[in-house]
């Protein structure tokens, strides 16, 4: 008996090893994993195609660095293309790197980051939609999930809040909302819609929660009918505003989401700017992904 | 339950050291060993990719940080079951290595993110000592671009979604003699492109 204890006392510190290792595969899957398309396939899809938007638009800046005489035409092509993609979305979750290689082995930390969190995204989101209970045991799923998130501590960013600085005080910053603002009224439409679905996914009831999942999904349709003008964004929608119920309960973990928002516009910058040469972006995207995952970088005193 | 079982079936063999019938005059190592052995892995070597009218230089350099595993993984596997003393021992080990080490190709600095380690350890494996077998083996990788240390393989593929493989830039070489830890059948993967190459060594 003893020699079966000592076994599984080592057993469950190999699994506890693998998990606190898992790179951005999260293995185990949470059981809950994409239920949130079983029961919103629409919505998921469009997450899915959120990846074609991201990705597409950075593997062109970084393949046309320099070339760019024309924003307006890149603009408007670019977001043609993402546009049909959006209306005829993936039903399956494409890798990162078939989509935009170049991008993906220029911004190696970025892309661990940004695929680590945008797992927990995805799996609160399974959680949310799929939980029976709707109290406390909906929440210790949700902060047990972000336990482990947070247990790969190399490649998970901080929930600490940080202030807007973060996104914006750099040398290289605005450069994309200048050139491209349709393009990052979109992105910032994305986002919107990611936390607007949260906010929409803690009401009590099953019926209440599909009519808000519709509804934040045809808000979301009429926010890019007509960039830039149909988009209302002053500045990056963030969780503490767009989903006030979901940021009470969880807020650290909108923190973690709000930053990883904040991430995805610095990379947007990065690619943007001549400020930042080419020789130096892969250096620059590890030093600003390291950032993020830095407590004490920007931190906001402002947060709840 | 049944996944636990299942478990603890394959990962049993990696938990049990050899407590089985001693081999007389000779104690296997504790994990301790295979780590220091995995430190004295050179931590700069310049290959080049031999080919007529091309210059290709690869090197590495890296500072070690702390290792993925607590210990390494250790499994001993019997030539004929436990009644015989006589087995070889596989290890494996993961270690993080510091901001700024690095793999440099042809001019382009790439993150060593950290180094794995599939090794054997022979000496117990029974038969006559030959100079032809060696004690050890170990085959190296030395991985770029992954911050977590994952592996090689994506964990629980395919129902994890995306391509198996994890790595798509690496060092690979093997130690068969590890007095001066002598890269051997080197191999550098970038971009998911294969070639080999060779040591230079220029002495310093």
């Amino acid at each position: 008996m003893k020699s079966i204890l000592s076994v599984l006392a080592s057993l469950s510190f190999l699994v506890f090893t693998n998990t606190a290792v898992a790179g951005p595969t999260w293995y185990p899957q949470p059981v809950e994993a994409y239920k949130f398309g079983e029961m919103y396939p629409d919505e998921q899809a469009l997450l899915f195609a959120f990846d074609y938007g991201h990705a597409l638009v950075y593997e062109r800046l970084l393949h046309n660095r320099g070339k760019i005489t024309d924003p307006q035409a890149f603009e408007k092509q670019i977001l043609a293309e993402v546009m049909a993609i959006l209306k005829n979305p993936p039903t399956v979750k494409v890798d990162e790197d078939e989509i935009a290689p170049k991008y993906v082995f220029t911004f190696p930390m970025m892309v661990d980051v940004f695929d680590w969190s945008h797992l927990l995204h995805q799996y609160v989101l399974d959680v949310l939609a799929s939980s029976k209970n709707r109290g406390p045991a909906m929440d210790a799923r949700i902060q047990e999930l972000f336990v482990q998130y947070n247990a790969n501590k190399r490649i998970a960013i901080t929930d600490v809040c940080k202030t807007m600085l973060f996104m914006d005080g750099h040398y290289f910053s605005k450069e994309f909302r200048r050139k491209f603002p349709s393009f990052n009224l979109l992105i910032w439409s994305y986002h919107w819609f990611q936390i607007k679905l949260y906010e929409a996914l803690m009401k009590p009831s099953l019926l209440e929660r599909d009519a808000a999942v519709k509804q934040v999904t045809a808000e979301f349709w009429e926010l890019i009918s007509d960039l830039p003008d149909s988009a209302y964004f002053d500045m990056m929608p963030e969780t503490k505003t767009e989903a006030p119920t979901f940021f009470k309960k969880f807020s650290k973990i909108s923190a973690s989401f709000d930053n990883n928002h904040m991430l995805h516009d610095i990379v947007s910058d990065i690619l943007t700017s001549p400020k930042v040469l080419e020789q130096d972006m892969r250096m620059v995207g590890i030093t600003y992904a390291q950032m993020a995952m830095d407590p004490e970088a920007f931190k906001s005193n402002n947060c709840q | 339950m049944k996944k636990l079982m299942l478990a603890i079936l394959f990962v049993l063999p990696l938990l049990v050291s050899a407590d089985h019938l001693p081999i007389p005059g000779k104690k296997p190592p504790g994990p301790d060993f295979y780590r220091d052995l995995t430190y004295k892995i050179r931590s700069k070597v310049e290959f080049e990719i031999p080919f007529p009218g091309v210059k290709s230089t690869v090197n590495y350099s890296l500072t070690w940080d702390t290792p993925a595993y607590e210990i390494p993984m250790i499994g001993d596997y019997h030539w004929n079951g436990d009644k015989d003393p006589h087995f070889y021992r596989m290890f494996y080990d993961r270690i993080f290595t510091k901001a700024g080490s690095y793999i440099e190709i042809n001019g382009e600095k790439l993150p060593l993110t950290c180094v794995f380690v599939d090794g054997q350890d022979n000496r117990f494996a029974g038969g006559n000592p030959t100079p032809l077998l060696p004690d050890f083996v170990l085959k190296i990788y030395f991985v770029a671009n992954d911050f977590s240390c994952q592996g090689p393989i994506k964990p629980g593929w395919p129902t994890t979604g995306g391509k198996e493989q994890n790595w798509d830039t690496y060092i690979y070489y093997e130690i068969r003699d590890p007095t001066i830890m002598l890269p051997t059948d080197a191999i550098i993967r970038y971009r998911w492109n294969e070639t080999h190459m060779v040591l230079v060594d220029r002495g310093n």
